[in-house]
């Protein structure tokens, strides 16, 4: 099962979030059967056009922060123990309760997805939401104003949409 | 080792990159040029202005760089180098520049471009050929790209055949590794 794709940028801000199979409580509790996934799912940070708030946007900041925090510090250590210049350095890692994988670009672009523990490695996917989606549709929109100074979050609904569904077809996104 | 930056720049130019008609694209960036020329008036002016839009594509550019080439961070700046004339311009202007004139230190080389779509069916003015850098753009985009993998240099053409020299030539110099941003602490 698929929760949630956070998007950092080389500023370290995260720039898009949104999440899948995620309740709005945050808290997975037992009568969770009731709650049903809605049409479009949650995006983070809100583009300025839309003039709604989400109980979610105030915790947020300080999630993505703290996401980034630990893929930041794990990359480096794991960068620092291994010596193999060719390896892919730091991937992924498991707890009891989910998985994170994690696909970092040269550029400094980061993605991570957290996903349930049984998940198999999914850094092809993030490569592939790298390839056919964010350069498709972020990098390459003229539209969007591509400041390499500034940090941008990423409010293009095509850009979501297009992720969307191909997350929502990937096989492991709620088995 | 050479040898396989080639492999892999052919590979890509065969079976990841969607042709395009070169004569389209050629005269869309003469006429880019002369539109400048006329507006500016002045041809140092137009070279600052080739540059800064090379610049901005080429921060863009590096992304799809990467994501086709599939390749990772390079050792040094030779590596850097050799990764740019074999699999850079081979993907986007299938031209490969030859890598030359090391300087001592390994901080500068040349570029030596042996051909150069942009300047096909391209004759300078006579004034134009004292100032003008015709493809300078190309400079702003090695910047912008270098850039955004933290490296910063200077890119500079230092001769060119629209001039009337005997090659194309750009010269790159090394200034220094950009540190990657750590998140800032705001405990």
């Amino acid at each position: 099962m698929i929760y949630c794709l956070y998007i950092f940028d080389r500023h370290c801000q995260c720039v898009f979030y949104t999440e899948w199979n995620r309740s709005p409580d945050r808290s997975r509790t037992e009568g969770s059967s009731s709650f049903s996934e809605p049409p479009t799912p949650y995006v983070w940070p809100r583009p300025l056009a839309t003039s709604t708030t989400d109980p979610r946007d105030a915790r947020m900041d300080n999630e993505a922060k703290l996401v980034y925090g630990v893929v930041f510090s794990l990359k480096n250590m794991v960068t620092k123990l291994c010596h193999n210049k060719d390896s892919d350095g730091f991937v992924s890692y498991r707890t009891s309760s989910y998985k994170l994988h994690y696909y970092g670009t040269a550029s400094g672009v980061r993605f991570v997805l957290l996903t349930d523990p049984t998940v198999p490695s999914l850094r092809d996917v993030l490569r592939q939401i790298y390839l056919h989606i964010y350069l498709e549709y972020v990098v390459k929109n003229p539209l969007f104003p591509y400041d390499p100074q500034q940090s941008r979050p990423i409010s293009n609904d095509y850009f979501g949409n297009m992720l969307n569904s191909y997350i929502k077809g990937l096989s492991c996104y709620q088995s | 080792m050479a040898k396989q930056y080639k492999t892999l720049g052919d590979e890509i130019w065969k079976n990841r990159v969607e042709p395009m008609n070169a004569e389209l694209f050629i005269f869309t960036y003469g006429s880019l040029v002369v539109q400048l020329v006329k507006d500016y008036e002045d041809y140092d002016q137009v070279n600052q202005q080739l540059d800064k839009m090379g610049y901005n594509i080429g921060v863009r550019l590096i992304e799809d760089f990467l994501a086709r080439s599939g390749w990772g961070r390079c050792t040094d700046f030779r590596e850097t180098m050799e990764v740019i004339s074999k699999i850079g311009f081979k993907m986007f202007l299938n031209i490969t520049p030859t890598v030359t004139s090391w300087a001592s230190d390994n901080k500068s080389c040349s570029l030596v471009l042996d051909e150069n779509p942009l300047n096909d069916f391209v004759e300078l003015p006579l004034d134009a050929q004292q100032q003008l850098w015709y493809s300078n753009i190309l400079c702003g985009v090695l910047r912008g790209a270098l850039e955004m993998v933290q490296m910063q240099v200077e890119v500079k053409f230092v001769s060119c055949v629209l001039r009337g020299d005997d090659i194309s030539e750009i010269r790159v110099q090394f200034v220094r590794h950009l540190q990657e941003e750590v998140p800032i602490n705001d405990e």
